[in-house]
């Protein structure tokens, strides 16, 4: 992927010629009740029917890298193969049944910041996100499980081929996919609510409505010609991934409780300068939550005498940390709200340790 | 026109590439709706001008 040609990528252009084509940049009057997917994501692509139905999710990533699972190659391969699934589809048609549409800005507590006159330019994917999150939390509905959205494939323990994005390249050993028999090379082709898998986010969107609280899923799988089905055996917890792995999604800023407080990774020449070695992960404080809805949480870390510019060497006595993203993920889902979490901070060339009372 | 990228993202919302090689639509009830007409599937990016 890295390096091709921006202008007429030809296999994806003539692939596109099949279908109407639209994009989506402002999330307001889409129907969130029918149009769901991961909505962390900075883009993504939709493949369905014009009665509603969702023939393909495509655009996911894992933590590490934003492009990990989306290549021209495979998308312009997915392209092809939809054209399939949706002349299958026309024979005999399954429409949804039909809802009452709920347009983004009918969200609750976007329908209430619009009836209070705030101006709202435009409504991004991961606002959903969060309109929902505090709809739930105040609707009572909101459960810890809930977090872990759209898990990776690697949580039921297999890679999936990042081209050809239904094909199993790894099976991780004494994993639920293992003990289930599946092997490097089979085809998913069916899991969960989603009837036809041809890409990963297909499979998250399956592994997403599942229950945390399930011990066990169905997956169908080719193995050569030959169709197979197993039983996933899902432990407690099966949903979840590490910190490194949530940091990217946007969705850990709902999450209790906060810093309060965030700033920017030291280069390997700061560190140096502090008598770090360069591969130390250390950050700067460089802001205090003061906007929006939470703005109390930035009080929090300045009662505990938290100064912008101040070094953090370590939080808990961890320094293990990959970036400050992680950091926020690491308080957000392994603290709780009133706990007290220690700071080893750098203040010119004076260590001091905060202790801080981690906010809502 | 032509340029490197390392970014499908970049492939797919780029002004060059959305508006020279793809037309993209930008209401989605007309797309449904010729999409219906013309039996054709739906192709949706969801994706900010930013």
């Amino acid at each position: 992927m890295h390096g091709q040609l921006v202008h007429a990528p030809k296999e994806l252009v003539e692939a596109t010629q099949h279908y109407v084509c639209v994009r989506i940049t402002d999330m307001q009057n889409v129907d969130v009740r029918a149009m769901r997917f991961d909505f962390d994501l900075t883009m993504a692509i939709v493949l369905m029917n014009a009665d509603g139905t969702i023939y393909h999710r495509y655009g996911t990533r894992d933590g590490k890298d934003p492009l990990s699972w989306t290549s021209i190659a495979s998308f312009s391969a997915l392209l092809q193969q939809t054209l399939n699934d949706h002349q299958d589809y026309e024979r005999a048609p399954t429409p949804p049944l039909p809802h009452e549409p709920m347009r983004a800005i009918d969200l609750p507590p976007l329908a209430k910041k619009i009836a209070q006159g705030q101006r709202l330019d435009c409504v991004h994917c991961h606002t959903i996100n969060d309109s929902e999150y505090a709809w739930a939390q105040k609707e009572g509905r909101y459960q810890a499980d809930d977090r872990w959205l759209y898990p990776e494939p690697a949580r039921i323990g297999i890679t999936m081929n990042a081209t050809d994005q239904s094909l199993l390249s790894l099976v991780a050993d004494s994993s639920a996919a293992a003990d289930a028999g599946l092997q490097a090379g089979d085809r998913v082709t069916q899991l969960g609510v989603q009837p036809r898998v041809r890409t990963i986010a297909d499979l998250q969107w399956a592994l997403h409505n599942t229950s945390a609280a399930t011990t066990s899923v169905q997956i169908t799988f080719a193995r050569g010609d030959v169709a197979m089905t197993a039983t996933l055996k899902l432990k407690a917890g099966w949903k979840h991934c590490s910190f490194a792995d949530y940091a990217w999604r946007p969705y850990k800023w709902n999450l209790s409780p906060s810093l309060g407080c965030g700033g920017t990774r030291l280069t390997a020449e700061e560190l140096r300068a502090i008598g770090e070695a360069p591969s130390a992960f250390a950050w700067k404080v460089s802001y205090f939550a003061d906007w929006g809805e939470r703005a109390a949480r930035g009080t929090a870390p300045l009662k505990a005498g938290i100064q912008k510019d101040d070094v953090v060497l370590a939080i808990d006595g961890r320094r293990d940390f990959t970036s400050v993203d992680e950091v926020h993920a690491f308080v957000a889902l392994k603290k709780q709200s009133g706990e007290v979490l220690e700071l080893q901070l750098l203040r010119g060339k004076q260590r001091i340790t905060a202790k801080l009372l981690l906010p809502e | 026109m032509l340029a490197k990228t390392s970014a499908i993202t970049l492939a797919l919302a780029t002004t060059a590439f959305a508006q020279t090689e793809v037309v993209w639509l930008k209401d989605f009830a007309s797309a449904r709706a010729m999409a219906f007409a013309q039996h054709r599937p739906l192709c949706v990016l969801f994706r900010c001008e930013a």
